[in-house]
């Protein structure tokens, strides 16, 4: 079973706790914000652990919900269209 | 492509207003300006065209001419009929999103509870005009549609969401609904709401987060909000002025000739508002046909090729002058630089003027705008405006490009509106627009000075005072 995750980065204030017990699926920005590396989550042991952490999040900013039906279990990243520029 | 006839404008400006410069003004008094419009029509069907009729100085359209011109809406038509209209037409958002309309109705229409239905006129977009001249101008038109959608949807009551200071939109739709009472047209229930004009605040769910008692910012809603609203209250089935304009249009002409009037990837017509360095900063034009970015700016009055163009938005995509000469203006041809027709907005820059320096003062109001809740929002956007600010006056670090680069690629996407998505990406194309200007002001050879205040002006933001 695939369940989907995002965070309400309205609520989050980068407690961090989410990365602990989700590595997985959840790492941190540059500020300590929770960041999903991968939207949907079809491992077991990856959902349960995802689970876990969106009831320990003590802002509840962790949103968990299953997927009806079949998934790929990743969705494509957006490039920045920056890249004919480059830094020096 | 157009023929010459077709590039003849349908009002000349009101000439109170065509001495104001197009540089500092402020959100205020830019919004009391005089409807402007014009036409970049394609020869043939102007009986469809939302801006046919009187001109921009004859005021609004009265409900008689508007009924002789167009005969009466489409209200016989069954909510289905409807629906199925919108969608063989094609119909999507013209607020900035480009949802397909007929969607986001159908969802509505699938709720338990019926929908709360929101015109939205607030136009938070400081550059736009389109919606405030729709009402201003074609005020049924705008009411026609409301009625159609409220029908369509089976709701039961409507409202008209402005900015604080749009009295000339409130005064011209209240009079509109007057002649209508007077007249016997039988209108839904519906009523002016009025709410801040900060950047964020028009976003359809900061609309709906307001309207059902909360703070007027957006909020992330997992759902879409025509199925369930804020709160998990009333469904709220937020469409744009212009939007509504046009299904008021299809039920009359049908879905098949109102979409021949766009192209293959944006059927109907397109309002554009055009700033910058043209003849009349923030005129409207109705775009019709397989119209390019070429068409629209010669008629605005560019000569030439311009320095750099913004499509889309304040926080839409530059292209290049040369670039942006070679683009059809529909959604397939602006997708191949990454833009879209977001809220309409054109902006244009003279050649020899510096996009970065544009785009530090566009992030400026854009940070300044937001609605302060996400935390990558709230430490991002400044970063991302110093960076350009540092470009601009050829004075960044290693470092700071290097923050910069990673903040573009990490900040879309991570917060509950577009605003962190539309800066990233503002700030991305800006870049590549300005081509080698970063490492000539680097070099110490800075762009020749605009004008105070640069060449898109952009209103003063009250200091959080929306909050
Ligand atoms: S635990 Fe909650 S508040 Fe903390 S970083 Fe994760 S999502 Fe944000
Ligand atoms: S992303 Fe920014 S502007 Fe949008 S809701 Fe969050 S803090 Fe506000």
């Amino acid at each position: 079973m695939t369940v989907r995750v995002s965070i309400d980065l309205t609520r989050c204030r980068g407690h961090g706790m989410c990365a602990l017990l989700a590595p997985e699926t959840i790492d941190l920005d540059g500020w300590g914000f929770a960041r999903v590396g991968t939207a949907e989550v079809d491992e077991p042991g990856d959902a349960r652990r995802l689970r876990r952490a969106a009831a320990a999040c003590p802002r509840q900013a962790i949103v968990v919900r299953e997927v009806p039906g079949e998934s790929t279990g990743t969705t494509p990243s957006v490039r920045a269209p920056w890249s004919a520029w480059r830094a020096r | 492509m157009n023929g010459a006839a077709g590039h003849e404008p349908i009002s000349r400006p009101t000439p109170n207003h065509s001495a104001m410069p197009p540089r500092n003004f402020h959100r205020h008094e830019a919004r009391h300006d005089g409807p402007r419009a014009g036409h970049v029509a394609m020869p043939g069907a102007p009986g469809a065209l939302l801006l046919a009729g009187p001109p921009a100085g004859a005021g609004a359209e009265s409900l008689d001419a508007h009924l002789a011109r167009l005969g009466p809406a489409g209200l016989h038509l069954a909510p289905e009929a409807i629906l199925a209209a919108i969608e063989a037409a094609g119909l999507t958002g013209r607020g900035g999103g480009a949802f397909p309309s007929a969607a986001k109705l159908a969802t509505a229409r699938a709720a338990v509870t019926p929908p709360l239905v929101v015109v939205n006129a607030s136009e938070s977009e400081p550059a736009s005009g389109k919606d405030r001249l729709l009402c201003q101008l074609r005020p049924h038109l705008v009411l026609d549609g409301l009625a159609l959608i409220v029908w369509a949807a089976g709701a039961a009551e409507a409202i008209v969401h402005v900015h604080r200071g749009s009295d000339g939109t409130i005064a011209a739709l209240r009079a509109a609904a007057d002649e209508r009472r007077q007249r016997g047209v039988a209108d839904p229930r519906w009523h002016i709401t009025v709410g801040p004009d900060s950047y964020v605040s028009g976003e359809a769910s900061a609309v709906a987060s307001m309207l059902a008692g909360g703070p007027p910012v957006p909020f992330p809603h997992r759902r879409p909000l025509a199925t369930e609203g804020p709160g998990g209250g009333r469904p709220v089935l937020v469409y744009n002025v212009e939007t509504v304009a046009h299904v008021a249009m299809i039920t009359r002409v049908g879905p098949e000739l109102w979409a021949g009037l766009g192209s293959p990837s944006t059927p109907g017509t397109r309002l554009v508002t055009v700033v910058g360095a043209v003849a009349e900063p923030g005129r409207v034009f109705e775009v019709s046909g397989p119209a390019s970015v070429a068409d629209v700016l010669s008629t605005a009055g560019v000569p030439g090729a311009p320095g750099a163009v913004l499509i889309g938005g304040y926080a839409g995509t530059w292209v290049d002058g040369q670039t942006a000469l070679q683009l059809p203006l529909d959604a397939a041809g602006l997708r191949t630089v990454g833009a879209s027709l977001g809220s309409g907005v054109i902006g244009v820059l003279p050649l020899g003027a510096c996009v970065l320096a544009e785009t530090a003062r566009l992030l400026e109001f854009l940070t300044a705008g937001s609605a302060g809740q996400c935390g990558p929002c709230v430490q991002g956007l400044p970063i991302l405006t110093a960076s350009a600010a540092g470009l601009a006056r050829g004075r960044t670090s290693r470092r700071s490009q290097r923050q910069m680069l990673r903040l573009l690629e990490d900040l879309p996407g991570r917060g509950a509106c577009h605003l962190p998505d539309g800066a990233a990406h503002l700030l991305s194309s800006a870049l590549r627009a300005s081509g080698a200007d970063a490492d000539r002001h680097r070099a110490g050879i800075p762009c020749p000075p605009g004008p105070a205040g640069g060449w898109l002006a952009v209103p003063r933001v009250p200091a959080r005072s929306s909050r």
